[in-house]
């Protein structure tokens, strides 16, 4: 039986603007997150953000640009510069599934343009259907090219779907992973009214704190992601980054507003996840969890964890990447993904950015300080989407 | 196979409030998730659906808005008629209320009939395309699932299809590109009459 492997990435995020500079970044602990600088947030009441870098600089675009379009394609570029294989594959045989966020409005453009007298707005919503015809057309990609926007697991979506097309379509070549930005008046400002965005008092870097006794709410990132997705029968070896061995989504059925808090059906995506892979709980080395920073996620989360581990919950060593980047939302899991394939890479658990102080109430085996060294075959990533909506995905070392 | 197909025009009400488990949830809606609560609705009557059944949606591009933006332009506008982003936070946005969340997030119809329908399986919410709806079910791990589709028009009209099927029955369907918009799936199921609940 073929095995579906990750065979190439590229990404734009605030840990930089491409692998190198994310890794370097990441392993320096170096965190993503200041105060916004990309457009004016002068009389915002909170201005924390985890803005796309390039090198220590922040990416910046005219404001009738959609941010989010130009990351994504960026990865993908990045994605298939590194990767020749999709030459072997004819254009029937390539796809694209990518998560997004909400469509970016350039609202300051609109209302200097004064089209609002008459309600022209479409042209000022930047569509990210649009991007992914953008995207197909330039890579030839012809067996189609579409967007989940499952909000904060639709990069995780994206890749299940790409996963389950592999599974009995080994001939095909997946390109999948996610974008997002909601660093903007509107989307920005959305999340505040929300009361979900962080209200930390000291240093920006600071401000996202996943697990922490002290987290105070979520910090919003940008970024994109792509990975090409092959069956191992049909892929180079050496290209090989990490296997997807399982893959489950469910919803909760609860509130809209709250995760479960008994965070059943989370549990139950991981368990099938697992199972999937042909391994048990106890086989699991690490979890790279959602670790939203926001309390009730972690709370929720933790239950999850309980329901998966039973007694082991708390044993295993558990990693947020949101601490170093922010809450990359229709593109965090996805992102998070990166770090995972760090973990198997390098057998190493880092530690999660700005958890300092433990949480009874939340008391899992975050790591602390230095990076935890272990045996790493065997990664589940957790995420959950605001409106209920959970995945699971168990990546193994490719052996 | 069981269909629903459901339009309802600008202005004109989209009675949910009889379907609703909880009637408070309604305040979230906009009238897309409304009208995705009609269409399930009609489709699911007098059936009973596992709760691990899958779910999976399509939101179609939205060409008519009517979240508040012109509440916030108005607020946010300068003497000059240009956009001043003092005002657009001191007056801006607390001109809509924080529920305008629920109406902008795509993922909500989903969400909502999650919620009321008390499904917790597999779930996916695709933008726009038909044929990556279709994929969803195509590759979905059961062989069962309901796919549905809500399309907003530029006049404000409002469509929202379902189908309760199984795999066997995608054969019923036409080859849809990535372009065609996911409600058409349901415009053509209904028309053939055949299926229609």
């Amino acid at each position: 039986m073929s095995k579906i492997v990750i065979t190439g990435a590229g990404q734009v995020s605030p840990l930089g603007s491409n692998l190198k500079e994310f890794y370097t970044n990441l392993e320096s602990g170096i965190k993503g997150i200041r105060n916004i600088t990309a457009f004016n947030s002068d009389y915002f009441p909170t201005k924390f953000g985890g803005e796309a870098k390039s090198g220590s600089n922040v990416i910046k675009f005219d404001k009738e640009i959609d941010r989010k379009a130009e990351f994504i394609k960026s990865a993908v570029d990045e994605l298939l510069s590194n990767n020749l294989e999709i030459d072997k594959y004819s254009p029937e045989n390539r796809i694209a599934h990518f998560g997004a966020g909400i469509d970016y409005f350039d609202l300051e453009g609109y209302v200097d343009s004064q089209k609002y007298i008459n309600a022209e707005w479409e042209e000022f919503c930047k569509r990210s259907t649009i991007t992914a015809k953008e995207i197909a057309k330039k890579y030839k990609i012809a067996g189609g090219s579409s967007l989940n926007v499952s909000a904060c697991v639709a990069s995780t979506q994206a890749l299940g779907l790409a996963f389950r097309i592999l599974k009995t379509n080994p001939e095909k070549f997946l390109i999948s992973g996610g974008f997002d930005s909601m660093l903007c008046h509107l989307h920005y400002l959305g999340f505040y009214k929300l009361g979900a965005l962080s209200t930390w008092e000291g240093k920006a870097e600071e401000a996202c704190r996943p697990y922490d006794k002290k987290r105070c709410g979520l910090v919003i990132g940008e970024g994109g992601v792509a990975y090409s997705l092959q069956s191992d029968e049909f892929a180079e070896k050496s290209n090989i980054l990490a296997e997807i061995a399982g893959y489950s989504s469910t919803m909760d059925s609860y509130m809209p507003t709250d995760p479960n808090p008994e965070g059943e059906y989370l549990a139950k995506a991981g368990l099938s996840a697992i199972y999937q892979a042909g391994i048990s709980p106890e086989d699991v080395d690490c979890v790279h969890v959602h670790g939203t920073g926001t309390f009730r996620n972690e709370l929720a989360e933790t239950q999850a964890m309980k329901r998966i581990f039973g007694e082991l919950y708390n044993k295993i060593p558990v990693f947020s990447l949101k601490g170093h980047i922010g809450h990359l939302i229709g593109a965090c899991g996805a992102m998070e993904i990166l770090a995972v394939i760090h973990s198997i890479k390098n057998q190493v658990v880092l530690p999660t950015a700005n958890f300092e102080y433990q949480d009874k109430e939340a008391d899992l085996f975050v790591i602390k300080d230095e990076p935890y060294r272990t045996n790493i075959k065997n990664v589940l990533k957790l995420n959950a989407g605001f409106g209920g909506q959970n995945t699971a995905i168990l990546i193994k070392k490719y052996e | 196979m069981r269909i629903s197909f459901k339009s309802f025009a600008l202005g004109e009400s989209i009675p949910i409030l009889g379907l609703l488990n909880n009637k408070k949830l309604n305040k979230y809606f906009n009238r897309e998730t409304s009208a995705g609560i009609a269409a399930f609705s009609d489709m699911a009557q007098g059936m009973e659906i596992n709760s691990d059944t899958p779910l999976f949606y399509s939101t179609c591009v939205v060409e008519y808005e009517d979240f508040g933006l012109n509440k916030i332009v108005d607020a946010c506008k300068d003497e000059n008629g240009r956009f001043s982003q003092k005002l657009f936070v001191d007056l801006g946005m607390s001109s809509i209320s924080p529920i305008t969340q629920f109406k902008i997030l795509y993922n909500m119809p989903l969400s909502f009939i999650s919620i009321e329908k008390n499904l917790t399986g597999d779930n996916a919410v695709i933008y726009n395309s038909a044929k990556a709806l279709i994929d969803c079910a195509k590759y979905s791990i059961k062989d069962e699932f309901i796919i549905g589709a809500g399309k907003v028009w530029k006049d404000g009209l409002v469509e929202s299809g379902f189908a309760y099927m199984n795999k066997n029955e995608l054969k019923y369907l036409i080859n849809y590109d990535d372009n065609t918009a996911a409600i058409e799936i349901f415009r053509e199921l209904s028309k053939s009459g055949v299926y229609h609940v």
